[in-house]
């Protein structure tokens, strides 16, 4: 593995390759900024100006927009609550609070360290283990599918707080929409009304805009207008106690974001949701998720990241795209007349290993902008609200209408901005509604092709292993928690206040108080 | 407010479980039609929502009103922020309703001005210049360097 990690950093450290890296990042974090135009839009809106470059020059600077775009995302999440992809809803929740609270230097420089860190995990994990590992995900089929998502609905639902029900029901909400539009099995047009628009489905990122950007804007006319930041720019920096405590958070995100990440179709968002999930379960600082705990940023981001470069595992190895911004660059290998697959590794070795060694070099450039640029992207919110969230409903707008140049988006993003308002206001969590829709399709496709596997017999989920292991996991997830707290309020009933066992939670009890904290 | 919430969800629930049946909710075999996500789904809200709204109407405590003399930092009254947001809601509606005449430069540009001058009273030189950046750099980045078609409306035909 040295040996081709040294021949890729030839190829990727001559000057016409590190221009081209750090012009991908810089493209790539712009493009993320803008509401709307996540990555997989700006590698396909650029993919035409690189037809003329050598293809390892041209593929280096797509995934610098790659991986350049979603640091952009997570800036936007940060300080205008406007998630640029799926993937950065999560970011939303901590560090949007964060910046409330005059934090987001550290939010931002967090995501950029955590970013980092994953970034570097998985790209070593990548160059060592991109052949067995995608073996190994040739082994998950239809069933395996089905069972992760139904353990990415498990954990969002376990950290939708006390209001379990509300978090099902909102993730069944996101199911339903996904439902609209036509079927992925026989393309039957289910609950269209005759509208065309409606054909294709109700798009995510205009719901997410809407729901987040304009409802945010909505909420916060209703509330009343914070006041604009006034901290020192020293203040916005990042301290060591913040930096210690997103150690694990950032180490776990890494971990759960490749795993994921390796798996055609589960993608990142899944990753950044669970990996946010589990965060909040072993955090000693759960009182403080969704009100501006740092690893609520830290754990999400790392997990973003690793799982995208993860994504490549099965495109490089077996030509099967792991979302969909590795489907247009498995689209840009084939322009450039590469085949992507197992040879791919011994036909072309200094293309391959000349672009992994471009991710090392290009996450390193990222860090180096954006760590010392993240303060200073902070200070945005000096602008006073009045000011901004008039600006915010105009990108927001423009950016929809971009997507697929139909004004039928921008109408989306108005009415679920209203969605969003009255979510926000009835304390209803929004997370599992996106993330319902998002997975809807990708659920639906695994559900019929286990349901035609099994010739009609859905137990058939039962009887594969590996799917087993993975429900027995997400049912864990929900009943274990139940049963804690069961046998926890047994014992403070066995020990009145004062006596032995009543001081042994993490959290002290508030007895007729709702314990909401960090619903999302 | 909540139980009504939880009623249209419920109401939402009903509607896709009965409107399923109108695709094929099972195919040859048992398995899986267009119609069996939808019916289940639909199901599983109407009856999560209607178990909420139980919940709701059995714990049912006044909702707390919002103090008449609850400032924000512009020293504007909670009845005053209603007005606002209903404001902002009627304006954003108008803007988008005019994008096909106007176009989507000047509609936005105009609700971008409207809104700090008129809702937030923000200086109006100020104002001005901020709505004037915002179209400028709209139109570099989004009509000039990524070439997206935006109605023009009257600027197009002018």
């Amino acid at each position: 593995m040295i040996d081709n990690l040294l021949l890729g950093f030839q190829t990727a450290l001559t000057p016409g390759n590190l221009l081209w890296c750090l012009v991908g990042v810089l493209l790539g974090t712009i493009i993320g900024l803008l509401p709307g135009l996540g990555s997989t839009t700006g590698v396909a809106v650029l993919l035409p100006l690189t037809l003329t470059f050598e293809p390892v020059s041209a593929l280096i600077m797509l995934a610098g927009i790659y991986y350049g775009s979603q640091y952009g995302g997570t800036i936007t999440s940060v300080l205008i609550s406007t998630p640029g992809e799926a993937a950065s809803v999560v970011t939303t929740f901590d560090g949007y609070q964060m910046a409330r609270k005059g934090r987001a230097g550290a939010a931002l420089s967090i995501a950029a360290i955590g970013s980092f860190v994953a970034a570097i995990f998985s790209l070593l994990l990548l160059c060592a283990l991109a052949p067995p590992f995608a073996r190994f995900a040739v082994n998950f089929g239809p069933p395996e599918n089905l069972a992760v998502m139904i353990l990415g609905l498990a954990t969002i639902i376990s950290f939708s707080g006390e209001s379990k029900l509300k978090g099902l029901s909102m993730a069944t909400a996101g199911i339903l929409l996904a439902c609209v539009g036509a079927d992925a099995g026989s393309g039957v047009g289910r609950f269209t009304f005759g509208q065309v628009d409606l054909l294709s489905g109700i798009p995510f990122v205009q719901v997410m805009i809407g729901l987040f950007a304009v409802g945010e804007v909505l909420y916060q006319i209703r509330q009343g207008a914070a006041a604009p930041l006034r901290a020192r720019f020293r203040d916005l920096m990042i301290t060591r106690a913040e930096l210690a405590r997103s150690r694990g958070a950032i180490a776990r995100g890494s971990v759960i974001g490749f795993l994921l990440g390796c798996l055609p179709g589960a993608g990142s968002t899944l990753a950044s949701f669970m990996a946010y999930g589990i965060e909040k379960r072993v955090s000693t600082h759960k009182d403080e998720f969704g009100k501006g705990a740092i690893e609520g940023v830290a754990a999400p981001e790392s997990a973003n990241n690793a799982a995208a470069n993860a994504n490549f595992v099965p495109t490089l190895a077996l030509g099967i795209p792991g979302g969909g911004t590795t489907a247009v660059l498995l689209g840009a290998f084939t322009i450039y007349g590469i085949q992507p697959g197992p040879l791919l590794f011994e036909e072309q070795p200094d293309l391959v290993w000349g672009l992994l060694a471009s991710f090392f070099i290009g996450n390193v450039l990222l860090l180096v902008l954006n760590l010392p640029l993240a303060p200073l992207f902070a200070q945005l919110l000096r602008i006073p609200y009045g000011y901004m969230y008039p600006l915010i409903l105009l990108t927001s707008f423009v950016g929809a209408y971009s997507i697929d140049n139909n004004l039928f988006s921008v109408w989306l993003v108005f009415v679920f901005g209203v969605v969003g308002y009255l979510l926000k206001r009835l304390d209803l969590p929004m997370a599992p509604l996106v993330l319902g829709l998002v997975i809807g399709p990708l659920f639906e496709k695994a559900l019929v092709q286990t349901s035609a596997m099994g010739d009609g017999d859905l137990t058939f989920i039962l009887q594969r292993p590996l799917s087993l292991v993975i429900l027995v996991g997400a049912v864990a997830l929900l009943a274990v928690p139940a049963v804690l707290k069961r046998r926890r309020a047994h014992e403070r009933a066995d020990h009145p206040a004062g006596g032995p066992g009543a001081g042994g939670d993490l959290q002290p009890a508030r007895p007729a108080q709702r314990d909401d904290v960090g619903d999302v | 407010m909540k139980a009504i919430a939880y009623a249209v969800l419920a109401c939402l629930g009903v509607a896709f479980f009965a409107g399923s049946f109108g695709y094929r909710v099972l195919l040859e075999h048992g398995q899986v039609g267009p119609g069996f996500l939808p019916m289940a789904a639909g199901a599983l809200l109407a009856v999560l929502n209607v178990v909420l709204l139980f919940q709701e109407v059995r714990q049912r405590r006044p909702e707390p009103e919002p103090a008449a003399d609850e400032l924000d930092i512009h020293g504007r009254t909670s009845r005053q922020r209603a007005r606002m947001l209903w404001w902002v809601y009627g304006l954003t509606l108008a803007a988008l309703l005019l994008v096909p005449i106007a176009g989507f430069l000047l509609s936005l540009g105009l609700l971008v001005l409207v809104i700090s001058t008129v809702i937030e009273r923000r200086p109006v030189p100020a104002s001005l210049a901020v709505t004037a950046l915002s179209v400028a750099v709209i139109y570099l980045v989004f009509v000039l360097f990524l070439e997206v078609p935006l109605p023009m409306g009257v600027l197009e035909t002018s």
